[in-house]
């Protein structure tokens, strides 16, 4: 799934977003999960 | 680039401890009864189901292993019904969210994701609520010396593709 359009966002948000993310990723029944966030390459790179 | 999402990127790395975990193993599984029931058990008439074995297949999953969950998916072998559900949210930041998952009991999956979402700053919305900001497209990657780029620029616009981009060693 990609999402149409994005919302940026950054600093505590950002990870916020992540940890969400990876914390629904990590349910057993789960798929896939897709989100509409676009965030700084910086900030991806600190949290990866 | 459009609809480039650098999660993609991070969920790959991700991927590797996932696959040490094992998990990987069971949602590969899941998809394949699921892909089995909803198209039949044939992987020639059932692109779902043939997508699903190639992934199992290159995560080296056992061949009985992946005839068995097909026969669940059948009906060849009683088991728990596995179905496909989603589910529709926002995350912090009023981050739509969009999840695919697969379960043998809703009731328990919701109450599973409803508790992350809580817990991470987000809240679970109804369906429909986001659904529509997504759509639903597929990535076709390609090898760089397999073919040039004019072809495949030709043969993409063609069939109605998005977007065309350029990756080290691949399309």
């Amino acid at each position: 799934m990609r999402p149409t359009n994005s919302v940026q966002v950054t600093g505590s948000a950002a990870q916020q977003v992540l940890r969400l993310m990876e914390a629904l990723e990590d349910q057993d029944d789960v798929a896939s999960v897709a989100a509409n966030f676009d965030m700084p390459e910086e900030e991806m790179e600190a949290a990866g | 680039m459009s609809g480039h999402s650098k999660w993609h990127s991070i969920k790959h790395k991700k991927g590797a401890i996932d696959a040490k975990r094992g998990k990987v193993f069971s949602r590969l599984i899941k998809e394949l009864t699921v892909a089995a029931r909803v198209g039949g058990g044939d992987p020639v008439g059932n692109p779902r189901l043939r997508k699903a074995v190639d992934d199992a297949k290159a995560m080296n999953m056992p061949k009985d292993t992946m005839t068995n969950a097909i026969k669940r998916g059948t009906g060849e072998i009683a088991g728990a019904a596995i179905e496909d559900i989603t589910y529709e949210g926002y995350g912090p930041a009023g981050v739509a969210v969009f999840i695919e998952a697969q379960t043998d009991n809703r009731t328990r999956t919701v109450a599973e994701i409803r508790h992350v979402f809580s817990r991470y700053g987000g809240n679970l919305g109804e369906n429909g609520s986001v659904a529509w900001m997504f759509q639903k497209k597929g990535t076709i990657i390609l090898e760089k010396d397999a073919v040039d780029e004019e072809k495949i620029m030709e043969l993409a616009l063609d069939a109605g593709a998005e977007d065309v981009s350029d990756d080290e060693a691949s399309w």
